[in-house]
């Protein structure tokens, strides 16, 4: 041996550490033990390797088998030692009934004669060691004895014998092997599915008690005369072959090998026994039934070759197989009828070699999924095995325990090395290796009850087009509604499943739901784990997340403290919930304290940096970027929104769903700094992301598709724009019905504001008064209202409503009353206030506004922004107003030329019309008409292209405008005919504002003068 | 009290002597029963030394050399007992082949004879097992106890007076130790 004693010694400890940590850790724990000798380190991997290549192979365990010296005798040996009427435990033996590699089975009955009922008594070979056995003997007989099912033998006893023979009192059952009993009766491929779907039944009923067969075979399936299948042995090999040891170490036992026909990949390489070992199990017992053979063609018939076919070797299709039978038929009772051939092409061969993967990721997930492709043969209808919304967020639950898992070599990377603390971390490792498995346990049970809620679909839809067509709303209320009963005995899969339930209702932003669900995990986690657990916290902080959307303010943030406070206690500093709970924080403070929210996001996105999870980070500069620009720092909010979007780019596909969020913000972001193109070009991704990913009717597609609309309009693609808008409406209507409170009236005040300045006045505003109405109704005192209530101002004053106008100026500013006057959301108000005084005629009160408010006369250098022109040309009109021309030409024509020189003139010429227009009435108003005509002219040509040029009042004011500079030119001809199409346009619609009707009249007035 | 079990006490209290009448007592016990049984194999055969050793116990107790408590005593012995007979049953059918074969073997005798591979394993085993006494002897009892003596762990765990937990530890290492001699 290379090693010495005392070198042994170290190394030998070393490894009995890793020998208690799982083998997928074992490496990262290695490298961390820094300062170990080099050499003794390599000799370490070198046994830790060898071990693993030889962990379940039968090295040293026997001794070899000899073979007979030349003239041995021959007298016969293992004569069976019991003979009928022997006493065994409590039964008393009767007649033989089978052997097998485990030992030999009796038909038996109690030896008191309590129950008269035969039971199979299974007599374990003295291999087994007893006292072991005993121990595991009583941790499994209950869960084993509990599974009841009209398919599934019961177990009603296991123990050891006074004599230590080791005993298994199963349910007696007369029947026939399924193989045999299918070609006895010469069953069709139908039949037989129908008894291979009993035995799905009761392999799945077993899943969801947690109980893995681990050795489905033919053998131990039998068929009762009445055709009811019976499984035999459940649970069984795990009670023989204790931590899930391979099949390789059950089949050694006593030096008979047992059959590895039905054996998973993972049971001869060693790796974790699932339920889809099962499902590989079942695969070629289906596979066998269908085809009368085994999925694999050996070279060699040894136990070597078949391992190396389980391992690598792909499976004939099953239909290949028939059609090969059938060119040279079989002789005898195992031939197979002709029909069958047909059959099995297709879909069957799909199902059975889907559950013959061999990463058992990539076979069903559950048995119930592969009895639903079975049945959806049998009806016809074409295999689905298709993912859906809530498979993905299944898929997301599992992934989060690879994720935890797989963090788990970070953790002894980090931590001090040397021996001790190498001992030590063997013995962190351990308990994670141990919760991993509780958590397998859990997944496995939460993963079949979502099974189950697309089984009770499907069989609660007697129309398989109906049960295809439900939507993934109608199975989470199914799922809500079993939760209770399909989990009362498991609560804390029932708190995962929970959990999984209000995280689907909460990505398809159902909230009220899932707050109820989350309520009542928080409480369950009190019950399970006491106040301080720390799944209380987390339950807290999802139930936190759901509160964000609603009126509940107090309530989220006395979720907050508590939460706070159980992670405290915890010492939860970097963990993932404490990120999320930095967010919620960081988003609950964003409207009042927006530095103490700032904080709290940075310490977010830190510890997020730090646990390198770079799709939080991204979610997290997410937040920041809608915190600064909530607190008007653009400038903040586009670096850490670029930020996030250029990480995301680098982290897809996996960002796909951040995508829709993230570009509408930047998109957002860039138009408010006046990037145009740029803003336009994250919008148009976020929305085609959405509906790509998301789907037509999901929230981000409608959110997405209104912010490309309105953007589209503001910067003069007014057309496109109305129509996005349009389609937005529609689709929102179509995804949350009319009456939805939130993404509805959204679209529709939106919507509505754009078809007013379109001059579709009077649909524009029945819009934007159905939003406001249910606006009011939801949040009636939100200042946010008041920005709507401007909107439908807005349109009043056009429709010469303007009392009702004033009305709703004065609940704007009542709404507006708590916030400081520095608000942004006051600026804005300020500028439809003005709007509203200048058409109702009160030209000296807008002049006072535009002063209290402090409106700019000026365009700050920089470039352009729409918010920004609208103000300043709001003020040259005010100016214009009040008498002062020169003024108001002056600042119109500032407007005017900076959009001109601008590289993105095209997005502003709405504006460029409309100071083009103040301008000409301002000209015209100082004498100066022959400037003021081509001026009038290019007003009148842009918004005929911009505007509705059969409805628009502003264009009906250009052309009015125009009109007056012909008739100060002395050319009345033009003005009259420019007066009548201005006369058309009004008279679309019954009630116009004053200040479209009043310079129509004076225009009239006028030229009847003139005449 | 039986006569085994005397030299039991005997060999505590350091008398010359008595370990050397307690094997050869053993010896003699295990070594009928196991020729015995292996004469009467009618094929290929797995020498369950396990079963013997019990036999053997019983057998001793029944007729009084062995205190049925001395059972922890017994399989001990019966370890190293049963590894002798073993590997000199083993040693004695290669002599017996190789004199049998020797005309046809001309070159590399250390070519494994198919025939032998039993009987070469148990004496690469027996050697193997001398090196790791000398790195960590409890290892190669472990090994004498479970290979040769066939126990299991709880008796060899009874025979060590260790926990069954360190048996299982102990065999692991061993296994990976010898399995980096024997098969490199």
């Amino acid at each position: 041996m290379r090693i010495n004693a005392e070198q042994w010694l170290v190394l030998s400890r070393l490894f009995d550490a890793a020998m208690e940590l799982p083998l997928e850790s074992r490496e990262s724990w290695l490298d961390s033990l820094g300062p170990l000798d080099a050499h003794l380190k390599d000799e370490l991997r070198g046994l830790l390797e060898r071990h693993a290549r030889i962990e379940t192979s039968d090295f040293l365990e026997t001794l070899p088998k000899f073979r007979p010296a030349e003239g041995a005798a021959t007298d016969a040996v293992e004569s069976a030692a019991l003979s009928a009427g022997t006493i065994v435990g409590p039964y008393v033996i009767e007649q033989e009934i089978g052997r097998g590699g485990m030992g030999v089975v009796w038909r038996a009955r109690r030896a008191d004669g309590l129950v008269k009922r035969p039971v199979a008594l299974k007599l374990l070979r003295a291999e087994f060691s007893s006292s072991e056995l005993l121990a595991r003997f009583a941790r499994e007989r209950d869960i084993l004895g509990a599974l009841e099912h009209p398919n599934i033998a019961r177990l009603y006893d296991a123990g050891v014998a006074a004599n230590g023979q080791p005993f298994l009192a199963l349910q007696y059952v007369e029947g026939t092997p399924l193989g045999d009993y299918c070609e006895a009766k010469r069953l069709s491929v139908d039949q037989r599915l129908a008894l291979f779907r009993q035995v799905l039944g009761a392999v799945q009923y077993a899943h969801n008690h947690l109980v893995i067969h681990r050795d489905l075979k033919p053998s131990n399936m039998l068929v009762t005369s009445a055709g009811q299948v019976q499984l035999l042995d459940f649970g069984i090999a795990k009670l023989l072959s204790p931590d899930g040891a391979s099949l390789q170490a059950l089949t050694e036992i006593g030096g008979r090998a047992l059959t590895l026909d039905y054996a998973a990949p993972e049971q001869i390489t060693g790796a974790a026994i699932t339920t889809a070992t099962d499902v590989y199990s079942l695969g070629v017992v289906l596979y066998e039934l269908l085809t009368g053979r085994r999925p694999y063609r050996l070279t060699r018939d040894s136990r070597g070759a078949l391992e190396d076919a389980i391992l690598s070797a792909e499976p004939c299709r099953p239909s290949e197989v028939v059609f090969e039978e059938n060119q040279a038929p079989r002789t005898g009772a195992g031939a197979i009828p002709r029909p069958r051939l047909r059959v099995l092409r297709g879909d069957l061969d799909t199902v059975v070699l889907k559950a013959l993967k061999k990463a058992p990721s990539e076979r069903y997930r559950t048995v119930d999924a592969f009895a639903a492709d079975i049945d959806n043969h049998l009806a016809g209808r074409p295999v689905l095995a298709r993912a859906d919304t809530v498979w993905y967020r299944t898929r997301k639950f599992l992934g989060r325990n690879a994720v935890l898992a797989a963090s788990m070599g970070a953790v002894f990377v980090a931590l001090a090395a040397g021996l001790a603390a190498a001992l030590w971390q063997a013995d962190r490792a351990r308990e994670h290796a141990h919760r991993a498995e509780t958590q397998a346990r859990i997944a496995t049970a939460v993963e079949s009850f979502v099974a189950n809620i697309f089984h009770a679909n499907s069989i609660q839809q007697a129309d398989p087009i109906k049960a295809q067509q439900t939507t993934a709303r109608d199975l989470l209320d199914l799922g809500a509604k079993q939760i209770e009963r399909d989990l009362a005995d498991a609560p804390e899969a029932r708190l995962r499943a929970l959990k999984m339930l209000a995280d689907t209702y909460t990505e398809l932003r159902m909230t009220e739901k899932a707050v109820a669900l989350n309520h009542e995990r928080v409480s369950l986690a009190r019950t399970l784990y006491g106040v301080d657990g720390v799944e209380v916290a987390y339950s807290l902080i999802d139930l936190s997340d759901n509160l964000q959307t609603s009126k509940a303010v107090s309530e989220r943030a006395s979720v907050l403290r508590e939460a706070t406070r159980i992670l405290d206690l915890h010492h939860e500093s970097l963990s993932n919930a404490r990120g999320r709970l930095l967010r919620q924080l960081a988003q609950m403070n964003g409207d009042r304290e927006p530095a103490r929210s700032l904080e709290y996001i940075d310490q977010a996105i830190a510890l997020y940096r730090a646990r390198r999870e770079p799709m939080e980070v991204v979610r997290s500069l997410m937040a920041k970027g809608y915190i600064q620009d909530r607190a008007e720092n653009l400038r903040g909010a586009l670096v850490a929104l670029s930020e996030a979007a250029e990480l995301c780019d680098g982290l897809q596909p996996a960002c796909a769903s951040e995508v829709p969020q993230l570009f509408s913000y930047l998109g957002d972001v860039r138009q408010e700094v006046g990037e145009i193109p740029g803003a336009e070009a994250a919008y148009r991704r976020a929305f085609g992301s959405a509906l790509a990913h998301a789907g037509p009717d999901h929230a981000d597609t409608i959110q997405t598709e209104f912010r490309l609309g309105a953007m589209l309009f503001d910067t003069s693609r007014t057309a496109e724009g109305i129509q996005t808008l349009r389609s937005a409406l529609e689709r929102a209507i179509r995804a949350k019905g009319a009456d939805d409170s939130f993404h509805v009236p959204n679209v529709r005040i939106v919507f509505g504001y754009r078809l007013m300045q379109m001059g579709i006045l009077e649909e524009g505003h029945a819009v934007a008064h159905d939003a406001v109405s249910i606006y009011r109704k939801y949040r009636p005192n939100n200042a946010s209202l008041a920005a709507w209530l401007d909107i439908e101002m807005y349109g009043l004053d056009n429709l010469a409503r303007h009392s009702e106008a004033d009305e709703r100026l004065k609940e704007a500013a009542s709404l507006l009353a708590p916030l400081a006057r520095t608000d942004p959301m006051w600026t804005d108000h300020a500028r439809f206030g003005v709007e509203h005084l200048l058409a109702a005629g009160r030209a000296a009160e807008a002049a006072d506004l535009v002063s209290q408010a402090g409106l700019k006369s000026n365009l700050d250098p920089g470039p352009l922004t729409r918010i920004e022109l609208r103000e300043v040309l709001l003020v040259a009109e005010c100016a214009r107003a009040n008498g002062q021309a020169e003024n108001a030409a002056t600042i119109a024509r500032r407007v005017r030329e900076a959009i001109q020189r601008d590289s993105a003139r095209q997005y502003y010429s709405v504006y460029e019309a409309k100071a083009a227009l103040i301008e000409a009435k301002a000209l015209v108003a100082l004498r100066r008409a022959p400037e003021a005509l081509p001026l009038a002219q290019a007003a009148v040509a842009g918004l005929t292209s911009l505007y509705d040029r059969k409805f628009s009042p502003v264009l009906s004011d250009a052309q009015i405008a125009l009109a007056n500079c012909y008739l100060a030119l002395g050319q009345p001809k033009q003005a009259t005919s420019l007066l009548a199409s201005a006369a058309a346009i009004q008279a679309t619609h019954r009630d116009l504002g004053e200040q479209y009707t009043r310079p129509l009249r004076n225009l009239h007035t006028q030229l009847n003068a003139r005449k | 009290m039986g006569q085994l079990t005397r030299l039991f006490e005997a060999a505590r209290n350091g008398q010359s002597g008595a370990v050397d009448q307690i094997v050869a007592l053993t010896y003699r016990e295990l070594s009928d029963l196991a020729h015995q049984r292996l004469r009467r194999a009618p094929k290929i055969t797995l020498l369950d030394t396990g079963v013997l050793v019990n036999e053997c116990y019983l057998r001793l107790v029944k007729v009084g050399d062995l205190d049925v408590d001395d059972r922890a005593h017994f399989l001990g012995y019966a370890g190293r007992v049963m590894r002798s007979i073993v590997v000199d049953f083993a040693r004695e059918r290669l002599a017996q082949r190789r004199g049998a074969n020797a005309p046809h073997i001309t070159v590399g005798t250390d070519i494994p004879d198919p025939a032998a591979a039993a009987e070469e394993e148990v004496v690469r085993v027996d050697e193997a097992l001398q090196e790791l006494a000398r790195l960590d002897p409890r290892l190669a009892q472990v090994v004498e106890l479970k290979y040769f003596g066939g126990l299991k762990s709880e008796e060899i765990a009874a025979a060590l007076g260790i926990a069954e937990r360190s048996v299982r530890r102990d065999w692991q290492k061993a296994r990976v130790l010898l399995h980096g001699e024997l098969k490199p």
